[in-house]
């Protein structure tokens, strides 16, 4: 279950990769190292480091000069060449977008693509696991509005907010307004990934989490995707455990895995309730949408990390058949515990397995209305109910 | 090669067995059992105004249920109260008028965009009246009849349902539930078959071989004949057609028995609606259900059961037993000559061979306080045959059936509930039709006598009355003629206070009954 596609090429191939980034000028790339990169690119499921390697330069400027040119890397969309903070050559999307739909990773920095200008083609989801951020451009329905000239037409709030008190633009009322939270000012993508607990930002990108322990539940380890929160302190982030391609491919035994934790059901969440789960991350702006269940513990909403059954129709979920069933990565579940897990599982196991807020919405961008993973407004009821259907069996 | 060619025929007729079934079963072809629902039908399901404004294709989940308590920050209409149980949009029970279903399934203000198909009661849809039963057209007024009259009208009283589920069978019913899902399954639930037993909640009943009520009939020794459909003596209910055993309509008789039984009897705690005239119907009582005891066998002679139609196992479609019709108690002294005949009352006017029952004469129960006992004052005493020590039986009309009843002349009829009542609500009491066996109620051919009452008319439907027929009957052992034209046991008055069920001591209409005790069934 848990054998990770970790192979004795890794070594190998860390090697390769250092090289690469050693002789970063293509002109003097050997046809050895050349080779070394197909051989790679062949064998792309090996895992990738989150943490970031290479050459400096690829993501730092001293002077954001050379040769008379502004080092800053622009994304979509983005003017402003001047100096960035931390001496970084790009916003976040500088480094995580293309103008072109096909790229996923960067191929110089290895960054994942989680912007695309023109729509990704890349798999049949078209987007990472987290999805693209891509569908928000002309739908502010399909996924965080993360642009800062891009507000939400209709929400002036996050949906579901319960925090107050932070400030009309702060992280949890919105992610297209800049604020200044622990340090910095943040706009957009830091809202939410590289909180921290202090001032500034956490580096996470040179956290030591890799391919070897695909298991982030650390600050040390820069939490899963960086999410960090502040809630409690420095054990407030998410645990996880990460792809190697962020689900670039994904299958019943290539996916990633999330944390989750079956606690209150009357309650707005948050890492000290729900622990380091991914849906305690989300409840830090969608709070109300936690709040399941009436005095009687009767769902008044749908649940977010709450146990499938392993009873009536929830007992044939995921294809299942004595308790066990079948991982769908397009209906990701989430694990009880994640202690000592090195790789993903191929099952769903009922009765112990949890839906969460990521069983049916992607965290960035979808092709689908409210960010959810399938077509739920399909003019097709069976496509349209189709998520649903993964666990309601009986409403097929 | 010849095993080729074989192969290749099967294909062929596996493709033509595919092609044929998608063809005739193109409903059950598209999905399971919501998307095959009422609800969840593609072409008529639900369909919130709101969400469908959204763009949630018709039967959607998102219509009913909002996962979120909220879309997109915002409630959609109706909007107010907290999150409600279920993640359905409104609060799924407060009162009779105020409950889930009823936002969709009602008149004016309901929530869903519109209907493929009015929801008019069972006198419409499967008894066919379409001219007198265009109201109540949606579920919420059925089930908030207008009363007829004073004190009228009879609902199934939706509290009353709520608390008895949930003390019934708690594990399936809680405080939260609709009590509507008592008898629907709201994801299962057709519009061909829309009920489901609250004993079997994920299975439709009545759409299964062995849930008909032709199935019924049969394993109780039984038969069916189903009502007329309106204005018609050539079709029948449920569907209009030729079909009258039973075999297109649900059991009935089953599914309303997992609460109405034997140790169930569920009284009506509703406080009725006053009728039009409120000075006078200030006090509405609540009605008393009376039980019924499927399982009693001394009601059904043999069978168990307590159904209407099990008379007939004891008399014919005529009224009479072989021929002969039936007791109405004995020939009384009354009967002999007028009473009261003062000052002598306690002479004997028995005719000859024949003398005044003692017992009956030393009762001495006085009414009016005249010092004269009743049953001396107003010759309610049996004349007794001086030489066999017995009675002699009056016979009088007891009232025959109707077609198509007549017609079938089956000597152990059974009725289905339906045929009789409406499942939701009615502007008469007990939740009797107005239109039945193929009649409005209103429909009716006046003869000599007081004008009937509703329930007469009601009854009449099927059964001759007293005021339908002149009969005479030589009785012998008195050398007299009797000439009912009329005459009815127990006198004129409200049918359903001697008849109903388990009226099996009321009257005396199956005392002639073999194996049905000095009383037998009256229903």
């Amino acid at each position: 279950m848990k054998n990770r596609k970790f192979t004795r090429f890794t070594l190998f191939v860390r090697f390769a990769r250092l090289e690469l980034c050693k002789l970063s000028n293509p002109g003097k790339l050997p046809i050895f190292f050349c080779l070394l990169f197909a051989l790679w690119s062949l064998f792309s499921t090996i895992p990738l480091d989150a943490k970031i390697t290479g050459n400096c330069s690829n993501c730092h400027t001293m002077h954001n000069s050379q040769g008379g040119e502004t080092m800053v890397i622009l994304g979509p969309g983005e003017t402003d060449t001047a100096p960035q903070s931390s001496l970084l050559r790009a916003s976040c999307l500088g480094c995580h977008s293309k103008t072109e739909g096909s790229t996923w990773k960067d191929p110089v920095t290895g960054a994942p693509i989680v912007f695309n200008s023109q729509q990704p083609s890349y798999n049949p989801v078209m987007g990472l696991a987290a999805g693209n951020f891509y569908w928000i451009q002309t739908e502010d329905e399909y996924g965080h509005n993360i642009f800062p000239g891009n507000p939400d037409n209709t929400l002036t709030v996050a949906p579901g907010n319960v925090t107050s008190g932070c400030g009309v633009e702060c992280c949890h009322n919105n992610l297209y307004g800049v604020s200044k939270g622990f340090g910095v000012q943040r706009q957009g993508c830091s809202k939410c990934h590289m909180m921290g607990n202090t001032d500034g930002p956490i580096g996470y990108h040179h956290k030591n989490n890799d391919a070897a322990e695909p298991l982030a539940d650390s600050a040390d380890k820069g939490w899963y995707r960086f999410l960090d929160g502040h809630m409690s302190g420095s054990g407030s982030g998410v645990t996880g455990v990460e792809d190697s391609d962020w689900q670039a491919t994904a299958a019943v035994n290539d996916h990633n895995e999330y944390l989750g934790f079956s606690g209150t059901k009357t309650s707005a969440g948050g890492f000290s309730s729900l622990d380091n789960t991914v849906t305690a991350y989300c409840t830090g702006c969608h709070g109300n949408f936690h709040i399941e269940q009436d005095a009687s513990s009767v769902w008044i909403r749908h649940p977010s990390d709450g146990v499938v059954p392993n009873s009536g129709e929830f007992a044939a979920a995921f294809g299942a058949s004595g308790g066990t069933g079948t991982y769908d990565p397009l209906i990701p579940v989430a694990r009880p515990s994640l202690t000592g897990w090195t790789g993903p599982a191929s099952t769903v196991t009922l009765g112990t397995d949890l839906v969460m807020c990521l069983s049916c919405h992607r965290a960035h961008a979808s092709p689908y209305f409210k960010m959810v993973r399938w077509d739920y407004k399909s003019a097709t009821l069976s496509t349209a109910l189709s998520g649903c259907l993964v666990c309601h069996t009986s409403k097929n | 090669m010849r095993g080729k060619n074989i192969f290749s025929i099967l294909i062929v007729f596996c493709l033509l067995i595919a092609l044929l079934w998608t063809f005739f079963y193109a409903d059950h072809a598209i999905g399971g059992p919501y998307l095959n629902s009422a609800h969840g039908n593609t072409a008529y399901g639900v369909n919130r105004s709101a969400t469908a404004t959204i763009g949630y294709t018709k039967g959607h989940c998102g219509h009913c249920h909002e996962q979120h308590a909220s879309i997109g920050a915002t409630e959609p209409v109706p909007t107010g109260g907290d999150a409600s149980p279920y993640a359905v949009f409104s609060n799924n029970f407060i009162s009779q008028s105020q409950n889930f279903c009823l936002d969709c399934h009602k008149g004016m203000g309901s929530v869903q965009m519109s209907f493929d198909r009015v929801n008019y009661n069972y006198s419409y849809w499967f008894g066919g009246d379409t001219i007198n039963q265009i109201t109540p057209n949606n579920i919420y007024d059925a089930m908030n009849p207008a009363p007829y009259g004073c004190c009228d009208g009879s609902r199934h009283d939706l509290e009353t349902i709520l608390n008895f589920v949930k003390t019934q069978w708690p594990a399936t019913f809680k405080d939260e539930s609709n009590p509507c899902n008592a008898c629907h399954n709201p994801h299962l639930s057709q519009r061909g078959f829309p009920i489901v037993r609250p004993t079997d909640r994920n299975n439709i009943w009545g759409d299964s071989p062995g849930e008909k009520m032709s199935d019924y009939a049969l394993a109780h020794g039984s038969q069916y004949m189903a009502p007329y459909r309106y204005n018609s003596t050539a079709t029948y209910e449920p569907d209009g057609s030729a079909i009258n055993d039973g075999s297109n309509v649900p059991d009935y008789i089953t599914f309303c028995s997992d609460c109405h039984n034997a140790p169930n009897r569920i009284d009506s705690l509703a406080s009725l609606t006053p009728g039009y005239d409120p000075d006078n119907c200030a006090i509405c009582v609540p009605r008393e259900i009376k039980q019924i005891d499927s399982g009693n066998m001394s009601r059904t002679y043999g069978m168990a059961g307590d159904y209407h139609g099990s008379i007939t196992r004891c008399f014919d479609v005529d009224g009479t037993k072989g021929g002969v019709w039936r007791a109405c108690g004995c020939f009384k002294e009354s009967y002999f000559t007028a009473h009261p005949h003062p000052p002598d009352y306690y002479t004997d006017e028995c005719p000859a061979g024949y003398a005044r029952d003692a017992v009956c004469a030393s009762n001495t129960t006085d009414s009016n306080a005249n010092g004269i006992p009743d049953n001396i004052e107003f010759g309610n005493c049996c004349c007794i045959s001086t030489t066999t020590g017995k009675s002699v039986a009056f016979p009088a009309w007891w009232g025959a059936i109707k077609p198509p009843y007549e017609t079938a002349n089956y000597p152990n009829f059974v009725l289905n509930c339906t045929d009789c009542h409406e499942p939701h609500g009615s502007q008469r009491p007990y939740l009797l039709r107005t239109t039945v066996n193929g009649k409005w109620w209103h429909t009716w051919t006046p003869v000599p006598g007081p004008a009937p009452s509703w329930d007469q008319r009601f009854c009449s439907t099927c059964h001759y009355h007293y005021r339908d027929k002149t009969v005479s009957t030589y009785v012998p052992e008195f050398n007299v003629t009797i000439s009912s034209n009329g005459w009815h046991c127990g006198g004129p008055g409200s049918c359903i206070n001697c008849h109903n069920h388990n009226s099996y001591d009321r009257c005396w209409a199956c005392t002639w009954c073999p194996t049905g005790g000095v009383h037998g069934h009256a229903f």
